[in-house]
C-alpha cells in the first residue's frame, strides 16, 4: 500500500528552531521540501539561507574525528569482522551534549599530541644514528673534538677517497708542510687527521686539492669521538624507552573510542539539522518549514507542535500528485519483499504498490529454482544469523529477511523434489551402508521434467493473469472501463479459450467460441482511436499480434524448471565425485572435502541465479503488464547514525 | 585421411564423445571470455575502491553459468551412455549422432551468450563504480542475456534425457 501523504506548513520562532528540528528528527516522519518546489512561496526564496560556514566547521571537525578514530582503530580490542561488532546503544537525548563533545576533543588532542611526540622522537633517533655513523671511523682518535687548534697549529678532519693511496697523501702533505695521521678506513675511503702550521693553511689545501680530499665538519663538539659515540648510544636508548612509553599510551587513549563514536554521531546528526536549516524560510525572529508527512502521523506532530509558540497547517493533496514522496506500508509478511520493488523503482503516486502480489510469487518461484532442502536450510540459517548478529541497513535487512523466507520455500520445494544436498542421502546409503534408501519425492524433476515444465508455465500464467487484473484495476480507477475490458479483459477470454482447446470435445468447442469471440473483440476495438476506417481495421488485426507477447511471457517461466534441474544435477555430480573412492576411509574424507566445497559453490551460484531470475520474472514479465515506476522515496529528517545505535524509547525532556 | 574421417563420423561412440566435448568446450569458452571480460573491467574499479569487491564478484559470476550448463550436459551425456561407469557398449550411429545434435544448443548458444553476457556485465561494472546502490539493475540486464542460455540448456537436457541409447547387437 502507498501511504497517503499531506503537506505540512509550519511557522515558529527562531529560538525554538533547534529544539523543534531535534524533536522532528526523533519522530522521523517529516520530509522537508526544498524551498524551490514550494509553488506559492516563490517570493520568499530570498529568505532561504545556507549555513555554509557552520557546515564547513562541522565537516572539519568530523574529518578530525575520523582521522583520530583511524589512528586509534588498531588499538581497540575487536572480535571478528566490523559488520558483526556490537554497537554501543545510546539514548537519543545523549546525542549533542556539550560534555561528550568536550571529552572527545580532549581525546583528539591527546591522540594528536602523542602522535606528534612519537614522530619527533623518531626523528631524533634518526639524527642520532647519523651522528654516530659519522663518528665511527674516528673512534681510534683520542683527541677531544673541541680542540681544533693550538697556539701555532691547526687540525683538520679529512676524508680521502680510496683511489688515493696513503703514501701519495703523506708525500703531498709533507711537501706542503703538514702531517697526516690515519684514524680509520671503510669501504669508501680513509679518514685522516691533518695537522699543519697556521701560516701554511692555504698552501696545504692548495696542494691537497688535486687529490680530491674533503674536510669533515666535526669540530665544535665536546669530548673524544668515543665519548660522543657512547653518549649517542645512551641517548638512543633513552629515546627508545620514551617511544615505548608513548606507544603504550595508545591502548589507553583508545579506551575513549566510544566517546569519539558518540561525538561523531552527534556531529552527524547536527550536520543533518544544519542542512535541514538550509531548507527553511527564515527571518530574524521566525522560520517557516514546509514538508511532507504521512497523514496517519498527523496526531503525533500536532501534539509535538502544540507545545511551542507557532502556527501550523496540514494540506491534503490528491493521491496522484506527482510531487508526493512515496512510502510503502505493508503487513509484516509482505514488508521484506518491498526490497525487490525498491531495487526496481518505487511506484508512482496514485498507482499500485505491487508488494502484496510479489511476495507469494517471489516466495514460490525462488523455492522452485533453488529447490533443495539442504540449501534452503543453509539460506534460512544464514539469513537468521545475519539478522541477529550483523548491522544491516533498513533495506539490507528487508532483503535478508526476504531471502530467509525464501529459504523456507526452498526447503518445502526441496522436500517435494526429494532433494537434500542433491541425492546425498541416497548416495551415502548406497556407498557406505549398501542400502537402497532414497528420500521420498512427490515429483522427481529428473523423471518428470514435463510435469514441472507444465507446473512452471501454469504458475506463470497465473502470475500473468494477476498482472492483467492489476492493470484492469488501474484503468478502472482512472475511469477507463472500456479500455480495461477491451484492451485487457478480452485477453482472458482468448487465453483461457486457447487453453481449453487442449481439453476434450465439449470444452474444446466452448474454448473455440471463447477464443474467437475474444479475438473478434480485439479486432473490432483495438483500432478505436484511429480515424481512418482502413487504419481501424489494420490496427485491430495487428492487435492480435499481442498474443506473441503473452505466449513468450508464459514460456519465459520455463526457466523455473531449468534452474531447478541445474541445482539438482550439479549436486548429484558433486555427490558422484565425492564418492568415487568407494566405501573406505579415503571415500569419507573425499566426500567431506568435495562435498563441502562443491555444495557451497553450487549453493552460492544457484542462490544467486534464483535471486536474479526470480527478480527478472517480477520486473519483466509481471511489472511489464501494469507497473508504473518512478516514484520518489520518502526521506524524512531522521536519526541516521554510523557508529552507535540510537535508542528512542524514553521521550521525556531532560533540561 | 578422408577414409579415417568417414570412419570416425560413422562411429556412434565417437559421435557421443564429440557431443560431450562440444557441450563443454564451446560453452566453456563463452563463459571464460565473459567472466574474463568482467574481471578486467572490475579490476579497475577495485583499485579505486576495494570495498566494491563483493558486488563486482557477483557481477563477474553471472556469465559463468553457461560453462556450468555445458559441463552439466557433458556430464549427463557421460552418465547416460555409460562413459563414466565404463559400461559403454558400441553405440549405433543414430544414437551417437542424436547425442551430438542434442549437445549443439548448449554449446553454440552458450558460446555466444557467454560472451555477450560478459559484455553486459562488464558494462554493469560502470554502474557499480558510479552508483553501487543500483547493482541489481546491472544484474537484471545481464540475466536478460542468460535467458537464452537457459532455454538452450533446457532443450539440450530434455533431448538427452529422451535419446534412446541403442547399442550394436
Amino acid at each position: 500500500m502507498i501511504v497517503k501523504m499531506e503537506k505540512l506548513a509550519f511557522c515558529g520562532l527562531s529560538e525554538d528552531k533547534e529544539r523543534i528540528l531535534k524533536e522532528l528528527m526523533r519522530r522521523g516522519c517529516v520530509q522537508l521540501r526544498s524551498p524551490e518546489t514550494v509553488e506559492d512561496l516563490k517570493d520568499l526564496l530570498g529568505s532561504v539561507k545556507q549555513d555554509s560556514a557552520v557546515l564547513y566547521d562541522q565537516e572539519q571537525k568530523a574529518s578530525e574525528y575520523r582521522s583520530v578514530m583511524g589512528l586509534l582503530n588498531p588499538y581497540v580490542k575487536k572480535k571478528g569482522m566490523a559488520m558483526f561488532q556490537p554497537r554501543p546503544r545510546v539514548a537519543y537525548d545523549r546525542y549533542g551534549q556539550q560534555g561528550a563533545a568536550d571529552a572527545a576533543d580532549g581525546i583528539c588532542r591527546q591522540a594528536e599530541e602523542n602522535k606528534k611526540r612519537i614522530s619527533s622522537l623518531k626523528a631524533e633517533l634518526v639524527s642520532l644514528a647519523e651522528e654516530k655513523e659519522a663518528l665511527l671511523p674516528w673512534k681510534e682518535s683520542d683527541l677531544p673534538l673541541e680542540i681544533t687548534s693550538t697556539a701555532r697549529c691547526e687540525i683538520a678532519y679529512l676524508f680521502v677517497k680510496k683511489t688515493v693511496s696513503a703514501d701519495t697523501l703523506k708525500k703531498t702533505a709533507g711537501k706542503a708542510g703538514a702531517a697526516v695521521f690515519e684514524s680509520g678506513t671503510d669501504a669508501a675511503g680513509s679518514y685522516c687527521l691533518l695537522i699543519f702550521h697556521k701560516n701554511d693553511r692555504d698552501t696545504v689545501f692548495e696542494a691537497l686539492r688535486p687529490l680530491g680530499v674533503s674536510k669533515l665538519p666535526l669540530g665544535g663538539k665536546k669530548g673524544t669521538p668515543l665519548e660522543k659515540i657512547a653518549e649517542a648510544d645512551k641517548r638512543s636508548k633513552e629515546i627508545e624507552q620514551e617511544l615505548a612509553e608513548a606507544e603504550a599510551l595508545w591502548p589507553e587513549i583508545a579506551k575513549g573510542m566510544d566517546t569519539l563514536r558518540l561525538a561523531s554521531d552527534s556531529l552527524l546528526l547536527s550536520m543533518e539539522r544544519t542542512k535541514a536549516g538550509g531548507k527553511l524560510f527564515r527571518t530574524e525572529r521566525t522560520f517557516l518549514l514546509c514538508g511532507w508527512m504521512p497523514k496517519e502521523e498527523e496526531k503525533k506532530i500536532r501534539e509535538l507542535l502544540s507545545e511551542y509558540t507557532c502556527y501550523y497547517e496540514f494540506t491534503e493533496v490528491p493521491e496522484d500528485d506527482p510531487e508526493m514522496p512515496v512510502l510503502l506500508k505493508n503487513p509484516k509478511w509482505v514488508r521484506p519483499f518491498e526490497a525487490i520493488t525498491e531495487m526496481y523503482s518505487l511506484p508512482m503516486p496514485g498507482s499500485i504498490d505491487p508488494d502484496p502480489f510479489i511476495a507469494p510469487f517471489y516466495f514460490v518461484f525462488f523455492g522452485m529454482m533453488l529447490s533443495d532442502a539442504g540449501y534452503g536450510l543453509l539460506l534460512l540459517l544464514g539469513g537468521l544469523f545475519l539478522l541477529k548478529k550483523a548491522h544491516l541497513g533498513p533495506s539490507g535487512r528487508k532483503l535478508v529477511t526476504a531471502l530467509a523466507m525464501c529459504g523456507v520455500s526452498t526447503i518445502i520445494w526441496g522436500l517435494i523434489y526429494g532433494s537434500f544436498f542433491g541425492d546425498l542421502p541416497a548416495v551415502v546409503a548406497s556407498t557406505f551402508f549398501n542400502s537402497d534408501f532414497e528420500l521420498p519425492a512427490l515429483i522427481d524433476p529428473l523423471d518428470q521434467p514435463i510435469t514441472i515444465l507444465i507446473l512452471s508455465m501454469a504458475l506463470g500464467l497465473v502470475h500473468t493473469f494477476v498482472g492483467m487484473a492489476l492493470s484492469m484495476y488501474l484503468m478502472c480507477k482512472r475511469h477507463n472501463v472500456f479500455g480495461a475490458i477491451f484492451d485487457v479483459g478480452v485477453w482472458y477470454l482468448i487465453l483461457i479459450g486457447a487453453l481449453m482447446l487442449l481439453l476434450s470435445d465439449v470444452w474444446q468447442k466452448v474454448g473455440m467460441v471463447m477464443a474467437l469471440a475474444g479475438a473478434a473483440a480485439v479486432v473490432l476495438t483495438h483500432g478505436r482511436k484511429k480515424k481512418n476506417i482502413l487504419l481501424k481495421i489494420s490496427t485491430g488485426v495487428l492487435g492480435l499480434y499481442d498474443i506473441t507477447g503473452y505466449f513468450s511471457d508464459v514460456l519465459s517461466y520455463s526457466r523455473i524448471l531449468a534452474l531447478g534441474l541445474a541445482t539438482g544435477v550439479i549436486s548429484s555430480v558433486i555427490n558422484i565425485l565425492g564418492t568415487l573412492p568407494g566405501p573406505n576411509i579415503l571415500g569419507v574424507i573425499m566426500l567431506i572435502v568435495v562435498g563441502t566445497g562443491g555444495h557451497l559453490l553450487n549453493f552460492a551460484i544457484n542462490a544467486l541465479g534464483a535471486y536474479v531470475h526470480t527478480a527478472r520474472l517480477q520486473y519483466v514479465e509481471f511489472f511489464g503488464r501494469f507497473y508504473e515506476g518512478g516514484g520518489k522515496a520518502f526521506r524524512p529528517l531522521t536519526v541516521n547514525t554510523k557508529y552507535t545505535e540510537a535508542v528512542m524509547a524514553p521521550c521525556e525532556e531532560k533540561e | 585421411m578422408s577414409d579415417l574421417l568417414i570412419n570416425f563420423f560413422s562411429n556412434g561412440n565417437f559421435l557421443a564423445y564429440l557431443g560431450a566435448a562440444v557441450a563443454v568446450i564451446f560453452s566453456g569458452i563463452g563463459s571464460a571470455k565473459g567472466v574474463g571480460m568482467v574481471g578486467e573491467a572490475a579490476a579497475g574499479v577495485i583499485t579505486e575502491d576495494p570495498d566494491k569487491f563483493g558486488q563486482l564478484l557477483v557481477l563477474q559470476a553471472l556469465p559463468g553459468t553457461q560453462g556450468i550448463y555445458g559441463f552439466l550436459i557433458g556430464f549427463i551425456i557421460m552418465l547416460q551412455t555409460g562413459m563414466l561407469s565404463g559400461t559403454m557398449g558400441v553405440l549405433t550411429e543414430t544414437t551417437g549422432a542424436s547425442i551430438l545434435a542434442a549437445a549443439l544448443p548448449v554449446g553454440i548458444v552458450g558460446l555466444l551468450s557467454g560472451i555477450h553476457q560478459g559484455r553486459v556485465s562488464a558494462a554493469g561494472v560502470g554502474i557499480v563504480a558510479k552508483r553501487p546502490d543500483q547493482v541489481s539493475k546491472a544484474m537484471i540486464a545481464a540475466a536478460m542475456v542468460e535467458t537464452y542460455a537457459i532455454l538452450s540448456f533446457l532443450i539440450s537436457m530434455l533431448m538427452i534425457f529422451n535419446v534412446q541409447i541403442e547399442t550394436m547387437a
